[in-house]
């Protein structure tokens, strides 16, 4: 409701998206009926009737039958056109799958899936959050599609992208179908990683390279397990798959004198963010690594450990922080 | 700004060359030059030759075609200035769509430009195009809401061609329902010039010039056999005042209104429909005599029918006429009688002589007088279109020297001899005979019909039409002016190659009315579908009033929305074609409606055995069918699926006999538990 917008009535839209909202539980898979689906003449829909006024008046002035019977037939295509832009949208089902987690700054994306109507056509769907780019697709030759709709997350902690407004203007763009749809997606915005020196009190004394060079030192090879899912590639014993033996995962012992802890209280001045910020880019530092560390913050202590779930629990504590309990 | 696919660029380049193309028959020169030049730029740079145009050129280019139309225009010609201004606008977009609101801007203005073709034509030809180049905008219009990566010319042809299908219905019943109101403003149209047709003045030779021309004049359709051809005098103008050269008529004439021209009748009424093509003149035509005036016209002076306005577009009327009758018999008013005696003082000395000698030898009697007159020229009088040119004397000149002469020659010396005696009489101007369509039903009668005969008044019979022509040719009286004039070079001299589709025999002749036929319905039902539409209506709906149309119109449009939103959104899968897989679908339904529910993960062989148990009435059949299918799935063996088809025939066939059957027995069973 563009032209709306720009007539001043952007508080009714916002009103009735509100109206709309309330009239449909949130639920991860929909499929788009009569009752969720809006459709109104746009700015070149109204063009057209203005054509189509001009035309009868010429048809009446000249009283020319044929004038009449070309302002009647694209009269029924205006209306046609209805059901064809309706059409476009109905039947479509929508499942909601997920959202990927990112840092602050960044996009989100959050992962759909989009059915076609039994037998039927999509074309020029446009998804859009409330704040985000506007993904256009067509549903034609393959049946069901998946797509990731970005949303830009600008603040640390749980992202709400709001509503998911899916439209079309297909075929001519004289009417726009939409409806809204309450996905109940949401994704964990971490804070942004900014590069910076490990405090002192930490294990990486002075130099990142030279931590780097110790701690990989201090692996020790202690043989072959068998892959497991979720394990990082860089772990893979190639060579022994390259050889047809399998997938096999190298397994080290880190020899740790001295525990690595990522602690709040001891990190360097700066604000709230700031440091957040600072412990996040070793979170990944180290997990990159495969570095074992602890995290402590406020209120929240998370033992030392390596691997894909102990760096998803740092990051989360992280995004979380001050924003409510973990 | 969205930028629109290439197949969207090409339909655009499509439509503007559609849509201008009939355009080109009146355009200016450098107009259609600018119409061809500006897609051939687009497609240079479409194809990557050529960069956009730089500003200055596309500015130049502005100010060459502003100039140029105002050169070529001026203020009077009205609505082609005005197309010619958006036929250029459209040109100078055309070079630079790139966008779609580009895009937008000329496909709506196309489309107006496409509907201004009515203002210049209106055949079926013509209309059939522009149905078509209508096709073309919305199919570009479609084109560019497609995915701009889309490169398929077809896809957005198909979609156009779908709405457009479904558009027609409701159009037809707009177009016969929706009510036709006059003109709330009137612009005339300048392209039509002067065109030929009977003028208000009549001077020797004015009608023969009539003759060079075929173009249609009026058609008349009629319910029943239509009147013979002698008797299809078609009353036009009346011409009331002889200078000594022309019959003209008085200003104040045309204004009159009917006034004691009382008519009795003496035959049945003739009712017939006139399609008159536009005149640019005020009057209509009639058969001698009209009854009534039609709605919206008037008979006006000397029974005569006319229009209050010139007539500048095609139009249609009925009238009802008398074919035998009696004008005015009673006496004729002072006034009139000098009106119709009215000749110049002097002049043509010769004639008044000859005409008081047979006046006295027609002993004061009108009828013997005529009929002295037309036996006289009888004698060695000749009917040519090409008369020698008569100076002074012209009555005097036409009897006695040159005696050859066309309609009126004739109708003009009879009135004045009829005059110079006292008999009142008066020339009258109009067409006579018509070529009979027996297809629809329905004479045409061309320019080169056009006649003048005369009416003279005596005491008790009135006014009697004489036509001095049938005494010299009855031919052009009982035959056609084109079978008398098919020889005279000066006939048809405008048109020639009309005179190719002249023959009256022959297959060429009947394709030629065949085709006049179809153009006639098209005339009258559509290009004229006015009249015809209050009729229809009350034939349908009874008394009209707005309640019943409106609900006329939603209804049937309520109708088609229905029908089109269940094609669009029904489930276009097709059948599977695979007989087997068909038949095994049917039986999976109907198992399913007896509340066999097959699992996602059953087999299909797991799930027949399981109903097999449960409904022993179809055992066989369903045993047989599990064992052909896991023969088929998992033998892989394709010689089984003959015997498989034949399972699932079998199959199909118990369950159809057993319904009822294992439907009672369940339904007990659900008792008795």
């Amino acid at each position: 409701m563009f032209w709306a917008e720009r007539l001043g009535l952007a508080a009714i839209a916002r009103r009735m998206r509100q109206w709309s909202l309330s009239r449909f539980p949130r639920s991860r898979s929909v499929t788009l009926t009569q009752n969720r689906i809006y459709i109104l003449p746009t700015g070149s829909g109204f063009g057209f009737l203005v054509l189509l006024l001009l035309l009868l008046l010429m048809a009446i002035n000249y009283e020319n039958n044929l004038t009449y019977a070309f302002t009647f037939l694209l009269a029924s295509l205006f209306v046609i056109s209805i059901l064809h832009t309706y059409g476009n949208l109905a039947g479509l089902k929508l499942n909601v799958q997920s959202g990927q987690n990112c840092f602050k700054g960044e996009y989100a994306g959050f992962t759909l899936q989009l059915h076609a109507a039994p037998g039927r056509d999509h074309e020029q769907l446009s998804l859009k959050w409330e704040t985000g780019p506007e993904l256009t697709l067509d549903l034609t030759d393959q049946r069901m599609t998946q797509v990731e709709l970005s949303c830009p997350a600008p603040a640390r902690g749980w992202l709400d992208p709001g509503p998911l407004r899916l439209q079309t203007r297909f075929p001519l763009g004289l009417f726009r179908a939409w409806t809204w749809i309450d996905t109940g997606l949401t994704a964990l915005v971490y804070p942004y990683p900014q590069p910076c020196r490990l405090p002192g009190g930490g294990a990486g004394d002075s130099d990142d390279r030279e931590g780097l060079t110790y701690i990989q030192g201090t692996d020790e090879y202690q043989g072959l397990s068998r892959y497991q899912p979720g394990v990082s590639p860089g772990q893979i014993a190639w060579k022994n798959y390259a050889r047809g033996q399998g997938l096999y995962v190298k397994d080290y012992a880190s020899l740790i004198s001295s525990e690595l802890w990522l602690d709040w209280e001891n990190w360097p001045g700066g604000g709230v963010e700031a440091r957040l910020s600072g412990i996040c880019y070793w979170v990944l530092e180290f997990s990159t690594r495969q570095q074992p560390f602890g995290l402590r913050l406020p209120g929240f202590t998370l033992p030392p450990g390596t691997g894909e779930t102990h760096k998803l629990r740092a990051l989360q504590a992280l995004a979380l922080f001050g924003k409510e309990t973990v | 700004m969205r930028q629109i696919s290439r197949a969207a660029v090409l339909w655009q380049l499509i439509a503007f060359i559609a849509v201008v193309l009939p355009h080109f028959g009146w355009l200016p020169w450098w107009l259609i030059g600018l119409c061809v030049g500006a897609p051939a730029l687009r497609l240079m740079i479409h194809a990557g030759r050529w960069p956009f145009p730089h500003w200055s050129i596309k500015l130049a280019l502005v100010v060459a075609v502003s100039g140029g139309l105002l050169l070529t225009f001026n203020r009077d010609t009205g609505m082609s200035a005005t197309v010619a201004l958006l036929v250029a606008g459209l040109a100078l977009k055309m070079i630079e769509i790139y966008h779609r609101r580009d895009a937008l801007v000329l496909l709506y203005v196309a489309l107006f430009v496409a509907a201004t073709t009515f203002l210049f034509y209106q055949s079926i030809g013509v209309a059939l195009y522009v149905m078509l180049a209508l096709g073309v905008v919305i199919t570009a219009l479609n084109s560019i809401f497609q995915n701009p990566m889309q490169n398929d010319m077809m896809r957005p042809l198909r979609r156009s061609g779908r709405l457009l299908l479904f558009s027609l219905p409701m159009m037809l019943v707009l177009f016969l329902l929706f009510p036709r109101i006059g003109p709330l403003w009137s612009i005339p149209l300048d392209r039509q010039a002067a065109r030929s047709g009977l003028s208000d003045t009549m001077s020797p030779g004015e009608i023969s010039q009539l003759t060079r021309s075929d173009e249609l004049a009026f058609r008349a359709a009629f319910s029943d056999a239509p009147p013979l051809p002698s008797q299809r005098y078609w009353r036009s103008l009346v011409y009331s005042h002889f200078d000594g050269r022309r019959w003209t008529r008085e200003p104040w004439e045309q204004r009159a209104r009917l006034e004691d021209e009382r008519l009795i009748d003496e035959s049945s009424p003739v009712t017939y429909e006139v399609i008159y093509e536009p005149s640019r003149r005020r009057w209509l035509v009639a058969l001698d005599q009209p009854a009534v005036a039609p709605r919206d016209y008037r008979l006006g002076y000397a029974r005569t029918l006319v229009s209050d306005r010139p007539v500048d577009r095609r139009i249609n009327y009925e009238v009802t006429s008398y074919l035998q009758y009696k004008l005015s018999p009673e006496l004729l008013s002072e006034r009139k009688r000098a009106l119709f005696l009215q000749l110049p003082e002097a002049g043509n000395e010769r004639a008044r002589a000859l005409a008081d000698q047979w006046w006295r030898a027609a002993q004061q009697r009108p009828e013997p007088f005529v009929q002295q007159v037309l036996n006289y020229f009888r004698g060695d009088f000749s009917y040519t279109l090409t008369p020698p040119a008569l100076q002074g004397d012209t009555i005097d000149q036409f009897l006695f020297e040159t005696r050859q002469g066309f309609c009126g020659h004739y109708a003009g010396a009879l009135a004045f001899l009829l005059r110079s005696v006292g008999v009142p009489a008066r020339v009258v101007g109009g067409y006579q005979g018509g070529e009979w369509n027996p297809y629809e039903g329905y004479l045409t009668v061309r320019q080169y019909d056009a006649h003048a005969w005369v009416e003279y008044w005596q005491p008790a019979g009135g006014w009697v039409r004489v036509d001095p022509t049938a005494a010299v040719s009855p031919d052009r009286v009982e035959g056609s002016a084109d079978q008398v004039f098919a020889q005279d070079p000066a006939f048809l001299s405008e048109t020639p190659l009309a005179r190719l589709r002249l023959g009256q025999d022959g297959w060429l002749a009947e394709l030629r009315r065949r085709a006049e036929a179809i153009n006639f319905n098209w005339h009258r039902w559509v290009l004229n579908y006015q009249g015809q539409q209050i009729e229809l209506l009350k034939g349908l709906l009874g008394q009209l009033s707005m309640v019943k149309m409106v609900l006329a119109m939603m209804g049937p449009v309520a109708l088609i929305l229905a029908a089109v939103a269940w094609f669009q959104l029904r489930d276009r899968r097709r059948r599977p074609s695979d007989p087997i897989s068909r038949g095994l679908t049917t039986i999976l339904k109907r198992l399913e409606r007896q509340g066999f529910q097959r699992h996602p993960s059953e087999p299909l062989h797991r799930f027949l055995r399981r109903v097999a148990e449960a409904a022993p009435e179809v055992a066989d059949p369903l045993l047989r069918l599990a064992q052909a299918d896991e023969a088929v799935r998992y033998a892989e063996d394709p010689g089984q699926r003959d015997t498989l088809l034949s399972a699932v025939k079998a199959c199909q066939n118990a369950l159809a006999r057993n319904t009822s059957v294992i439907h009672k027995r369940i339904e007990d069973e659900k008792a008795g538990r």
